[in-house]
């Protein structure tokens, strides 16, 4: 199988999941801020 | 029915992770591009999420204008966050595809040049909201430029139709991906993890940037 394909798949995947806990972990954060 | 979050990002990590495999082990090389194609299955989805979210973003901006109501530029700016982030992994992507079989990671084919027109007209959005700060002057700015950004969307779609272009269409003929059978499934299976993932981060998005404001409107009444 060519390395880029793996590139690839692990470019989406890597942004994806990074961006899904980075937004998780803000939401959870602000509702802190609102809640205290 | 209450919407649970954590159960539908667990049937989308299902279904991402089913497409990925059936794309990698099961669905059979192609005739011309061989093991490559596989790239395919993992570059369309997030163009198909950068495409449904610019249309989101322009939709709720175009709401925006009529109605005045915050929350649909709240949704029209999270379509073009996430329209900026998954447009730079199509292009990140696409490059590697592009080097791996053109031997060049970027050569200004129609494609490439008009998907990178579009990510900086969506970066000129952002810009544009972080120089006003009037929140109403800001939102209504940026649903009119929004609509001239969005003229990028269907350029960088047809774009290849338009202009000769060596970057790969489906179907057979002339010159095209001859996907069949389980490699037309694993792509559709892709398409709908991509479409389970969209619908996730723009929820959430969504949730963030209204927060934000919850927050913002805390604190000028304690000011």
């Amino acid at each position: 199988m060519p390395n880029q394909v793996f590139q690839v798949l692990g470019l989406y995947l890597v942004t994806t999941i990074v961006y899904i806990a980075w937004i998780i972990k803000s939401n959870r954060d602000l509702d802190k801020k609102i809640n205290s | 029915m209450e919407f649970r979050d954590d159960v539908y990002l667990g049937i989308t990590g299902i279904i991402v992770a089913l497409a990925a495999y059936f794309a990698l082990y099961i669905a059979p090389a192609e005739v011309t591009m061989g093991e490559l194609v596989r790239v395919f299955y993992f570059h369309l989805p997030p163009a198909i999420i950068c495409y449904l979210s610019l249309i989101v973003s322009v939709v709720t901006g175009l709401i925006y204008i009529r109605t005045k109501d915050f929350k649909y530029d709240a949704l029209s700016e999270s379509g073009a966050l996430l329209g900026l982030v998954y447009g730079l992994i199509t292009l990140i992507s696409g490059a590697i595809w592009a080097n791996a079989t053109w031997g060049v990671y970027w050569n200004w084919d129609p494609r490439e040049t008009t998907t990178l027109i579009l990510w900086f007209a969506y970066l000129g959005y952002f810009l544009l909201r972080m120089s006003i700060e009037n929140p109403e002057r800001r939102a209504s700015s940026a649903a009119v430029f929004n609509i001239l950004a969005f003229m990028t969307v269907p350029l960088s779609y047809v774009s290849f139709i338009l202009w000769p272009s060596l970057h790969p269409r489906l179907g057979g003929d002339d010159g095209g991906l001859g996907l069949t059978g389980t490699m037309v499934q694993a792509l559709v299976m892709n398409i709908i993890g991509g479409v389970f993932v969209f619908g996730y981060v723009l929820k959430k998005t969504y949730d963030l940037r209204m927060k934000r404001d919850e927050y913002n409107s805390k604190l000028m009444e304690e000011m």
